[in-house]
């Protein structure tokens, strides 16, 4: 599971939730985000 | 909860537009509320903020000709967040006067304008916020205007707030942590 609070050591330019980089740690959060919503909606 | 701080447009008189390296990062379906500091001043730049979150608060700028409130304060989760353009607390951005209307208000952050100056800082264990220009529109306050906007991160008591400035090309962020005393 990720958790974009506890990765301090990432830099902010990376590490902020509007980055646009795949890389981001947030993009992996905002993507974990809308498959719990679709399995939300499935059950 | 992402919370989006952003404002002193001054689109259509001072900038044209918002520059387009913002406007790549704010998609919609991220930000929960936004708060922003007046000075759009434009219905455009409104109905922009609206279409990327569904909550939007706005405050009336001295150059704002639209109707809204001069000062606002809005609850997310544990915290009590004040909001006004700015114009109204002299000396402008003073962190005595600010700290007069923070307690007027009761807040725990209190979220100004105007100067076109990012500002964070913590004074008398409150946090106070200026996201500054949003397009780097010219002020009198201010010489040489780095467009800039915030995203505040807030989880339980804690807020993590980033900081959006254009340098010379790219987009640089910061961040600044607050916890709330209790």
């Amino acid at each position: 599971q990720i958790d974009p609070y506890k990765l301090g050591q990432v830099s902010a330019v990376l590490n902020n939730p509007l980055s646009q980089d795949g890389e981001s740690p947030w993009a992996q959060y905002f993507k974990n985000e809308e498959i719990q919503k679709e399995i939300m909606q499935d059950i | 909860m992402l919370v989006l701080i952003i404002g002193d447009f001054h689109i259509p008189h001072r900038q044209h537009d918002l520059p387009k390296q913002f406007k790549k990062l704010l998609v919609p379906g991220k930000i929960q509320h936004i708060i922003c500091t007046g000075n759009l001043c434009s219905k455009e730049t409104l109905d922009y903020l609206k279409s990327l979150a569904p909550d939007v608060h706005v405050v009336r700028g001295d150059f704002d000709e639209m109707q809204a409130a001069e000062q606002k304060v809005i609850t997310i989760g544990q915290f009590k967040v004040g909001v006004t353009h700015g114009h109204q607390i002299v000396p402008w951005g003073d962190p005595e006067a600010l700290a007069n209307v923070q307690r007027q208000l009761d807040c725990d952050i209190l979220v100004t304008g105007h100067t076109h100056k990012f500002e964070a800082i913590q004074y008398d264990g409150k946090f106070f916020v200026n996201p500054g220009s949003a397009t780097g529109a010219y002020s009198t306050l201010t010489p040489n205007v780095i467009p800039s906007f915030v995203l505040m991160d807030i989880q339980g008591s804690i807020v993590i707030t980033y900081v959006y400035k254009l340098g010379a090309n790219e987009v640089e962020v910061e961040r600044i942590d607050y916890a709330k005393s209790q």
